[in-house]
């Protein structure tokens, strides 16, 4: 039986306030992670890189008087992955819905911005 | 997420959620909203809640889950139609800078105001007049037109004018017109008093508590206590305009802080049933004096959770009293109406509800806006009055942009952010905080102050006190009496 692919590797750089997240692609797509990483852009300088075909790779680089704490940052945007990844899930299952439900909503005043300006 | 390839019994509607203390608050576009389980959200993103529990039924009604598609979008539709109902009544807060002259130097003032002699800063009575020509091409069917400064009583001239021409006009335009004068009521007479009282006239005033915090933002030019002239002068109001025309406003500084109590027990002391617990705007010389009057997000809610538990003890105790912004923030979560207020709404309330015309007649969506042109950025300017006409004005790239911008619907953070039905942005404040209109709200200290505000009202919610239900309910629904209050 063969091994199946790890979804996450975490890796720190020693000395360094530095650390990078490898995320296996099949499950974290881009968006997913674009969306976890901009909620860390104000304590760390950020970077993303694929890394061979099967991952995407976060970087993080600690901005001076960011958070220092490595290992539970690194946590906490393992956390925000997956909660973007869930949220894009739903996205596919259910945006259609969504546009539906605002175009609807505001059909009566279509062509409004046209009249008033 | 599907655990096997059998379709779901029940499509997932669009939603937001976040896991608070190891339960799981989903919300939806349309406004409904519940706590449920880690162990049901599992389910429910599976596809496996069984039709007879009662989370499904709950997420059924609420259109959270849907069997009929059609019947779903159609309330959920409806719902979010009713919520976003303000864009109808575009453009109803009209706001006008009569002089930037004022008898105060408050610590906290966002505009640079002038001293009271320096007249240039006033409006002259034809730019009044161009003023309201522009407000009464209005689409709204109601006008609101609020008098500010500087304090604005030091332009009585133009205020006189101005109400007496929109009366005039409104003859034959027939909205529903209201008339606001925001003053600090130290540089009021009885005459003035009652012309305001003879044409209807509102005013809200400022109070931020007890004298020793009054007048630690408060500060008259010439004079000792703001205070003292303050609440002569209220009870004169009140006797010549009626009590249920004044209204009052707080600003929290840090000073206020250590005395929530004392500063309820002053509103009620002067007569007042409620109040509108408001941060501190990092304007002006709030800004410039952060260290003295400022205070992070955290403790302004820290102050606000005090406030709130006090302010349910007077209810409880039969002393009826609200909080404003929190019967605004209730109303937005438990039902469909469409709850104005300028600064928390999305798209932003700046244009599409209010814009304020400069005592030179330049037009901007926001008081902020108009602060940053006085620092010399007129970024925000939308047109001048004698010279740009209505579409010029309204439909400006400014306007455009502004709106277009601040629809919560698109800002990184907020698009999926389970609070965002309820919120709104600040595109001023953005531009000023960020250098852009979108900026970054996640982290700001006006995201962490509403989404700590959010989580709490939420969790009182679920907690379901009949007591603490029954007052929340009381200031968003009218009580035998009739009463209703609103949120200035």
């Amino acid at each position: 039986m063969s091994e199946s692919p790890r979804h996450i590797f975490i890796s720190f750089c020693p000395d360094t306030n530095n650390f990078y997240v490898d995320l296996y692609k099949e499950i974290y797509h881009r968006d997913a992670v674009l969306k976890a990483l901009y909620k860390f852009t104000d304590e760390y300088y950020v970077k993303l890189a694929p890394q061979g075909e099967l991952y995407v790779r976060a970087m993080f680089e600690a901005k001076p008087g960011g958070c220092v704490e490595c290992e539970l940052a690194a946590k906490k945007f393992c956390n925000e992955a997956l909660d973007q990844q869930i949220r894009e899930d739903l996205l596919k299952e259910n945006g259609r819905v969504r546009d539906i439900i605002f175009e609807h909503a505001f059909n009566p005043i279509k062509g409004l911005s046209n009249a008033i300006l | 997420m599907q655990s096997s390839d059998h379709p779901k019994p029940y499509r997932v509607m669009p939603i937001n959620f976040k896991n608070i203390d190891e339960m799981i608050l989903v919300t939806t576009d349309h406004g409904d909203f519940t706590w449920i389980s880690i162990s049901d959200f599992d389910l429910l993103l599976r596809g496996e809640l069984g039709a007879q529990s009662k989370v499904y039924q709950d997420l059924k009604s609420k259109q959270i889950i849907a069997t009929d598609i059609e019947l779903a979008v159609d309330m959920a539709s409806a719902k979010l139609r009713s919520r976003k109902k303000f864009l109808y009544d575009f453009t109803s807060l009209h706001m006008l800078v009569t002089t930037v002259r004022c008898n105060q130097r408050c610590e906290y003032c966002q505009i640079s105001c002038e001293d009271d002699d320096a007249y240039k800063y006033d409006m002259s009575v034809e730019t009044a007049y161009q003023i309201v020509d522009k407000i009464f091409e209005t689409p709204s069917e109601s006008i609101k037109i609020e008098f500010q400064g500087g304090e604005p009583t030091l332009n009585w001239p133009v205020i006189k004018h101005v109400v007496e021409y929109a009366e005039e006009k409104n003859l034959s335009k027939n909205k529903r017109l209201d008339l606001v004068l925001c003053t600090n009521l130290t540089a009021i007479t009885e005459k003035k008093l009652e012309f305001l009282a003879e044409h209807g006239v509102y005013i809200s005033t400022s109070l931020d508590g007890p004298k020793e915090v009054h007048n630690f933002g408060r500060k008259l030019r010439i004079g000792d206590s703001a205070y003292d002239v303050f609440i002569d002068n209220l009870l004169l109001a009140r006797a010549v305009v009626g009590e249920d025309r004044v209204n009052a406003l707080m600003t929290t500084t840090r000073r206020s802080l250590s005395c929530p109590k004392e500063i309820i027990d002053e509103y009620l002391a002067r007569g007042f049933n409620g109040l509108f617990l408001r941060a501190l705007n990092p304007y002006g010389f709030a800004a410039e004096q952060r260290d003295i009057l400022g205070y992070d997000a955290e403790s302004f809610v820290d102050f606000y959770k005090e406030c709130l538990g006090y302010i349910f003890e007077l209810n409880k105790q039969g002393t009826f009293v609200t909080e404003y912004y929190t019967a605004l923030l209730f109303a937005r979560m438990m039902t469909s109406q469409s709850t104005g207020f300028v600064d928390l709404q999305s798209p932003s309330g700046a244009v599409i509800s209010a814009v304020i015309y400069d005592y030179n007649g330049d037009v901007y969506p926001a008081d902020e806006a108009r602060m940053l042109a006085r620092m010399g950025d007129k970024h925000f300017c939308m047109g001048n009055v004698s010279t740009s006409n209505f579409g010029d004005i309204f439909g400006s790239n400014v306007a455009k942009d502004v709106v277009a911008n601040s629809c919560l619907e698109v800002v990184p953070g907020c698009a999926y952010c389970v609070y965002r039905p309820y919120c709104g942005a600040d595109p001023i404040r953005n531009y000023l905080e960020f250098g852009d209109v979108i900026g970054k709200q996640p982290g700001s200290a006006f995201c962490l102050k509403n989404k700590k505000i959010f989580e709490f009202l939420f969790k009182l919610v679920h907690e379901n006190d009949p007591e603490i239900m029954s007052i929340l309910w009381s200031w968003i629904i009218p009580s035998d009496e009739g009463v209703q209050h609103e949120v200035v």
